[in-house]
């Protein structure tokens, strides 16, 4: 039987028990199966600062949370602060509150499940009410969970470490700066089981329970569960890990491949219509239900990734530098896509505006891309036309979904199943430690230009490049980012337009630790600077 | 008190026999790991070498071309790995054999690693050896087979992986 991939089902959801099967989140009142003993939580000291008593109660957010990566947010800022709020507040909860941080920590302990078919979309259905309720209980409607990208930070961020900070942990056996086994979690690994097509590496085996081994998939098997292993603590086992604060940020970074790759889901009758045999929890603490089938689309489910793979897509480069091209040393020719399967028209010829062979550090780069008709016709078409997952969730709010504040009639901006990707390949790593920022249309950015600019793309940084050169025999990285997030803020403040604007991307090369005096360095400019529209 | 003075011919004699048994008996044993297959097999020299690791020989599908320059899928599953008593997680080589705890993850060979987390004490794992297989042949040196060696590594001097059995075949 042909597999689906999840885009091909969103499209085909009625086939699969209509509206209320795909976001059959029923609530079933009172909740069981989360039951036993709970946990004994660690120590942690007190919190401090957040407050303990809960807040008012929420309206429902009706918009999509965006879940950025925990090293792109300020630790004081406002996203870690809800968190922090909302651990607290959550664990000051009497414990037959099943939004209590224990409580939810239960829900992992008694009915996870591992070693089979059903670990993603399980844990995707366990983060997004978790989410829900850490929006409730810090009052930041449109709170989102941030992800650990461990491959790119190899190391717990110092966000979660510290006494009297509710975000710390412990018993952990890791220490603060432990890192992890880059042969399990980097960079080259994760992209090694990114392109596999092979279901069951990706995903795990089928298995006939929601607790019943049927085989460990790769992804499964290497870095998710060296995370827990060499985290240590309760986050070596089952029945604690939820307790510690970064679990949910790990599984929010395991949820982020899972959405970037781009294999075929299972299409198995019995796995899609498989209801999990436990509650989760809604941010009013009513118990939820979920299906297989309801996991599949994020949008669906009311959020999605800033970046969900770009920060950690990296890929040996197979296309040959071609230097003397008058510009860059870029390739200027109609750029092919990525696999035919994925691409629904690609992409571009690039005029060059740079000129120079190499990036010298704080000053910017910039290549032009015009799009061609096809292009723009996919940009134009992502703006207009609601996605399939748009439109569905409309159809189960009518069909009474329940009063589950993610699955909701969507917004205004555009949600669509295509993806404009940006890929950028041929990058030689700067001499010195340094990240390179990626601008859409901002000739005037710089080094202090920050990440929340709303024309920054993302970052490339380099950890992990050894392992590039190994595989791609020095033919330099490839970084591929989301420009839909890029585009839709630029587009919402009248800063570019579908219709005629080019698009100009910028390079900044800036120091890691940040200190700009005296910090000199440059490197190779790419070989090749390319757009696509992927479906 | 003074150890008492072997003065004794045929005491010596014996006690070097003694010796040499016990030698021998420790290179049949102590060196000996658990999974490699027969003591025939050309492995043997190495798992004595690398006493943790384990090799086996595991037969190609019939379906697999080895005459093909395409991508071909190719799904390694280890069957019923038994949860090691040590947190080590284990390595997986493709025909490298000679791979240590010291052969780095970003080794041409290195289908990838895996980790037991969760309540199995067995379970089985399933690696994507397809890709590692096509880059592999894309080497001129590389003279294809019927059969690969899979070489499993205990990381950072854990035990010898427990396992039934090896198998590859071409997922659906």
């Amino acid at each position: 039987m042909k597999k689906k991939t999840r885009r091909d089902f969103v499209k085909d959801a009625g086939m699969f028990g209509g509206a209320f099967a795909l976001y059959g989140c029923s609530t079933t009142g009172g909740g069981s199966g989360d039951g036993g003993n709970p946990p004994t939580e660690s120590p942690t000291g007190p919190p401090t600062e957040p407050p303990t008593e809960p807040p008012e109660t929420q309206p429902p957010f009706n918009g999509v949370r965006v879940r950025r990566s925990v090293s792109t947010l300020d630790p004081n800022g406002p996203e870690l602060t809800a968190y922090r709020t909302a651990v607290t507040r959550m664990r000051a909860l009497p414990a037959n509150d099943r939004r209590s941080w224990v409580a939810q920590a239960n829900i992992h302990r008694n009915s996870c499940p591992h070693n089979n078919w059903y670990f993603l979309p399980w844990h995707r259905a366990y983060l997004h009410r978790f989410e829900q309720i850490c929006a409730e209980m810090s009052g930041v409607a449109d709170f989102a969970l941030p992800y650990w990208d461990w491959s790119t930070t190899p190391s717990i961020p110092s966000a979660f470490w510290g006494n009297g900070n509710p975000l710390n942990h412990s018993p952990r056996a890791i220490s603060q700066g432990g890192e992890y086994d880059q042969g399990s979690i980097g960079l080259a690994v994760v992209n090694r089981i990114l392109a596999t097509t092979d279901t069951e590496v990706f995903m795990s085996s089928p298995s006939t329970g929601q607790q019943v081994p049927g085989g460990t998939g790769q992804f499964e098997g290497s870095p998710h569960n060296h995370i827990h292993r060499r985290t240590g603590g309760d986050m070596g086992g089952t029945a604690t890990a939820a307790l510690d604060p970064i679990f949910w940020l790990h599984h929010a970074n395991v949820d982020r491949l899972w959405a970037a790759w781009t294999g075929q889901v299972f299409s198995q009758e019995d796995w899609l219509n498989f209801e999990f045999t436990n509650a989760f929890y809604d941010a009013s603490g009513t118990a939820v239900r979920h299906s297989v089938a309801s996991t599949l689309s994020t949008v669906g489910l009311g959020f999605r990734y800033e970046q969900p793979g770009s920060a950690s897509r990296l890929v040996a480069s197979t296309v040959p530098s071609t230097p003397g091209d008058g510009g860059f040393g870029f390739q200027a020719e109609v750029v092919a896509g990525p696999p035919p399967a994925v691409v629904a028209g690609s992409t571009t010829v690039r005029e060059l505006t740079g000129g120079e062979a190499r990036i010298e550090s704080l000053r910017t780069a910039s290549t032009r891309i015009v799009p061609n008709a096809e292009l723009r016709t996919l940009l134009a078409q992502r703006r207009a036309v609601p996605s399939p997952a748009a439109e569905f969730r409309l159809e189960a709010r009518g069909a009474g979904a329940g009063d589950d504040p993610g699955v909701a009639a969507l917004p205004g901006p555009a949600q669509n199943t295509g993806t404009p990707r940006l890929t950028i390949e041929g990058v030689e790593e700067p001499a010195q430690p340094a990240t390179v920022r990626v601008f859409l249309n901002a000739p005037e950015a710089t080094a202090d230009t920050p990440v929340t600019d709303p024309h920054y793309v993302g970052s490339m940084s380099f950890f992990g490049a050894d392992h590039a050169d190994h595989a791609g025999a020095h033919a330099g990285l490839a970084y591929l980012f989301d420009l839909g997030p890029c585009l839709d803020r630029l587009e919402t403040a009248g800063l570019y337009s579908v219709a005629t604007d080019a698009l100009d991307v910028q390079l900044v090369i800036v120091p890691v630790d940040g200190q700009r005096e005296g910090f000199e360095t440059s490197m190779s400019a790419p070989n090749k600077i390319s757009i696509s529209y992927v479906q | 008190m003074h150890p008492k003075p072997i003065s004794d011919l045929a005491a010596i004699v014996r006690l070097a026999a003694v010796a040499i048994g016990a030698l021998c008996l420790f290179a049949t044993t102590a060196c000996r790991t658990p999974d490699v297959q027969a003591s025939a097999s050309p492995h043997l020299y190495q798992a004595m070498k690398n006493p943790t690791c384990v090799t086996r020989e595991v037969a190609l599908p019939k379906e697999y071309d080895h005459g093909s320059s395409a991508k071909q899928a190719l799904r390694l599953t280890l069957v019923n790995v038994k949860k090691p008593v040590s947190d080590t997680s284990y390595r997986v080589f493709l025909n490298k054999p000679e791979a240590t705890g010291a052969t780095p993850a970003a080794d041409d060979h290195c289908l990838g690693s895996l980790s037991f987390y969760g309540l199995a004490s067995e379970n089985d794992f399933v690696l994507d050896a397809g890709q590692t297989l096509d880059e592999l042949r894309k080497d001129a040196g590389y003279k294809p087979s019927e059969t690969v060696t899979i070489t499993l590594v205990p990381v950072a001097g854990g035990e010898p992986i427990q396992l039934d059995e090896l198998q590859l075949v071409i997922p659906n």
